[in-house]
């Protein structure tokens, strides 16, 4: 091998050293290449605001997709007229109506989303355009909720964490900035009321308050990419997707049929949609702020208005007796003696008293005492094991004033025969 | 009456034909202890003494349930306030005196320091009363991990924790006393293992030789008591009166151990999970307290070494100067009061009270 030979061979793995260097790069010093962000940056205020979006952590911005991706131009060109040029593809800021078509060019490409994720649903863009916003944007409204008004622009966070505007606590808030638009709602003939509706409900509670991931936010029930309104006709079918036990006993109750007659919408009609209050026994009565005598008047033909008076008394009972057994349990528990058999059997009968609520729905007086008597017998239990408790405390206490006493005579027994003694002594000496 | 005497038996002469215990009673009815303003401490290294053996009593029945072991010890300690008859009483007892042997531990130490009862001949009988100390703790320690509760696994976590910062045999010690590098069901075998057969054992031979001691030498007096004249010497005899004495103190020990019990039960909590975060305010028992307050309020590092070691090293150096005070006590040989060294005591006394409330408050 000729001296020249070898030299270029030695070059070989040089190359293959810088490559690599160049590979494993840091995305910072790649960015640093970018003609996009260099002078974004250089220009400042509202024009370098994009670069410094992405550096918040997108996720655009993390798999590497630099602006180009997708606003198109050349990054490599330091001439700004170059980059920006639309022979080089330049598409620049999109309009709103442009939006969705903008980001569905990688979005609804199952191929080339299948590099990112496997899972990352491509249906996206079709359903828009079956949403209310798709359908109004289509009529030509721009004042409609594109992809950037809930995912954001320049700073998407994927939905499962927890910054994003559509991690589920958040997404009530990311709605309310145009749902709670007095203005622009009103344009729409839409309520603009419903967040605060939303989040006095139980619902909202729920996920707001307590940060149960497990409770619906709007998307839940409206659905996100294809939001519309369910309609009395499909409002049950929503609320049946959680409630599933409850809605098969309002399905086999009389109930149903006479809320289509009336066109009532299910659930809702007792329940209200986004000011949903915490189920209260209440509810039941038939006079005052009870569902019941909404409908049902004492002339009923058909003894609707007797039968939810029992109803109401047989849950009334149940949690009365349950309210008495917890306190004699938690009064035992105060005194010290343990009760933990009792607290299970307690949770028993909680589970009782909840079953029988659920119960109601089917309005049918024989099932709900059957499930009431079956919660009361358990109660009665945890009622008997509270008194053994309280009476265990009382032996108790008056085994420990009896050995006190006889301790305490011992005492007096012991100190007079110290001073018997010492007094004999003192005498002797 | 000549026939009655020969028919009657005589239980005293019965024992004497087969042990002399002739000097024992002497050495009892000899002995003197001092009356003086101070008398009242005598009778809490007694009470200490009898909540040990309630300690011995109520830790041998709950013997008869408790399982050591991940699956079966909190389980075990369910069933004894439970299910067992007057298992709750047994439990509780043993916990409440636990906590009033290690207060009546401390008290007994620091009014023997106060009132200088290290000084010759009695170095030994404080040294002995210093391991007995530590041996306290030590059953404190084990024993509250072994109802396998939450707390407790928690406490033992950050209590072992702290032992491993220890340079060159920390680490080495940790591993012994958790059994692995986590706390698991092998350190509650070991604790357990501690707690009913190595502390108990090596306690009582300390606390025979520290029984002998006091017995041998006789109460320690006051400097100001033994510069009075001997007629002006009040005393009183061990046996019966000291003794009787103490067992006034003991019976009242004993109704307030049983109110404890009774009325502030002690709690068995949520069974420990290993798998779980550990819940907001986890901290030791009382008696560490003051030591994990100042752990916790010392800067992560400090002259260039680390807080948190800084302060172990210190607590052990504390601890070891404690023990050897009656060597540098050179004016108690003398028979003379020390005022810097009781200053020294009160400061002690006062940093431990206000690092313990600090610890529950802040």
């Amino acid at each position: 091998m000729s001296f020249k030979r070898r030299h270029v061979l030695c070059l070989i793995p040089a190359a293959l050293v810088v490559s690599l260097l160049l590979v494993l790069s840091p995305y910072e010093e790649c960015l640093a290449q970018n003609s996009c962000r260099d002078c974004h940056k250089e220009l400042g205020d509202a024009l370098a605001q994009p670069v410094l979006d992405m550096d918040k952590g997108d996720i655009h911005a993390s798999r590497n997709l630099s602006c180009a991706d997708c606003h198109g131009g050349d990054p490599t060109s330091e001439d700004a007229e170059i980059a920006m040029s639309s022979k080089k593809g330049f598409l620049g800021k999109p309009t709103t109506a442009k939006v969705p078509e903008f980001c569905a060019r990688c979005h609804s490409n199952p191929g080339y989303m299948r590099n990112y994720s496997v899972s990352i649903p491509t249906d996206q863009y079709e359903k828009y355009w079956g949403s209310q916003h798709g359908m109004t944007l289509k009529k030509g409204g721009t004042d409609v909720a594109t992809c950037i008004n809930c995912h954001g622009v320049h700073t998407i966070y994927p939905a499962k964490n927890p910054q994003s505007s559509v991690w589920p606590v958040s997404v009530p808030k990311t709605c309310d900035k145009c749902h709670g638009n007095e203005a622009l709602m009103k344009k729409y003939g839409r309520d603009y009321s419903t967040y605060k509706d939303y989040a006095a409900g139980v619902h909202g509670q729920a996920l707001l308050v307590k940060k149960d991931l497990g409770a619906p936010a709007c998307n839940d029930c409206h659905g996100n990419h294809g939001a519309v309104p369910p309609g009395v006709d499909i409002v049950a079918q929503v609320c049946r997707e959680c409630h599933a036990s409850t809605a098969e006993l309002f399905l086999s109750s009389p109930h149903k049929a006479a809320f289509d007659a009336l066109k009532l919408p299910e659930c809702v009609a007792c329940h209200s949609n986004h000011r949903i209050e915490r189920p209260k026994d209440q509810f039941l009565s038939v006079t005052g702020e009870g569902f019941c005598g909404k409908c049902h008047s004492a002339d009923d033909a058909n003894n609707g208005y007797k039968t939810a008076i029992l109803i109401k008394a047989a849950i009334d009972s149940l949690r009365e007796q349950q309210a008495e057994a917890a306190s004699l349990i938690d009064a035992a528990e105060k005194k010290g003696v343990a009760v933990n058999e009792a607290k299970f059997l307690l949770k028993d009968s909680q589970d009782a008293l909840l079953k029988s609520r659920d119960a109601i729905h089917t309005v049918n007086l024989e099932k709900v005492e059957a499930s009431v008597k079956a919660g009361l017998n358990i109660t009665q239990k945890v009622m008997q094991m509270g008194r053994q408790a309280l009476d265990e405390f009382r032996f108790r206490t008056s085994g420990w004033f009896i050995s006190t006493i006889l301790i305490l005579l011992l005492i007096i027994g012991i100190w007079l025969k110290i001073r018997q003694m010492e007094q004999r002594t003192n005498s002797k000496s | 009456m000549a026939a009655d005497t020969k028919t009657s038996f005589d239980l005293k002469k019965w024992f004497k034909d087969r042990y002399d215990f002739g000097p024992f009673l002497d050495l009892a009815k000899h002995k003197i202890v001092p009356i003086h303003h101070h008398t009242i401490w005598y009778y809490f290294g007694g009470i200490t003494l009898f909540l040990f053996l309630v300690q011995v009593l109520t830790g041998i029945l709950l013997l008869l349930y408790y399982r050591p072991g991940a699956d079966s010890a909190f389980e075990s300690v369910q069933f004894i306030i439970t299910q067992v008859k007057f298992g709750w009483l047994i439990r509780s007892l043993h916990s409440w005196s636990a906590n009033l042997m290690v207060l009546a531990a401390f008290i007994h130490m620091f009014s023997n320091f106060f009132v200088q009862s290290y000084r010759k001949p009695r170095e030994f009988t404080w040294l002995s009363g210093m391991l007995l100390f530590g041996l306290t703790l030590g059953f404190g320690f084990s024993g509250y991990l072994l109802p396998w509760n939450e707390l407790a696994f928690f406490a033992t976590k950050v209590g072992t924790d702290i032992i491993g910062v220890v340079p060159v045999v920390g680490k080495p010690l940790l591993i012994f006393l958790r059994g692995s590098e986590d706390v698991t069901g092998a350190t509650l075998n070991r604790f357990f293992g501690f707690h009913v057969a190595l502390l108990p054992l090596t306690f009582l031979g300390f606390l025979t030789i520290h029984l002998l001691f006091v017995q041998d030498q006789g109460m320690a007096e006051p400097i100001s008591y033994s510069k009075l004249p001997k007629e002006k010497q009040r005393s009183m005899a061990f046996f019966p009166n000291f003794v009787l004495r103490d067992l006034i103190g003991w019976l009242f020990v004993l109704i307030i151990l049983t109110l404890l019990a009774l009325f502030f039960p002690w709690e068995l909590g949520k069974k420990a999970d290993l798998f779980a975060s550990a819940p907001a305010g986890i901290k030791p028992e009382w008696y560490f307290m003051f030591m994990f307050q100042t752990l916790k309020l010392l800067p992560s590092t400090l002259f260039f070494i680390e807080g948190e070691l800084l302060g172990i090293l210190g607590f052990g150096l504390g601890a070891l100067l404690w023990a050897l005070v009656p060597f540098f006590d050179k004016r108690g040989s003398e028979n003379r009061s020390n005022p810097f060294l009781r200053i020294i005591g009160v400061a002690i006394v006062l940093y431990i009270l206000a690092m313990t409330v600090a610890g529950y408050v802040l």
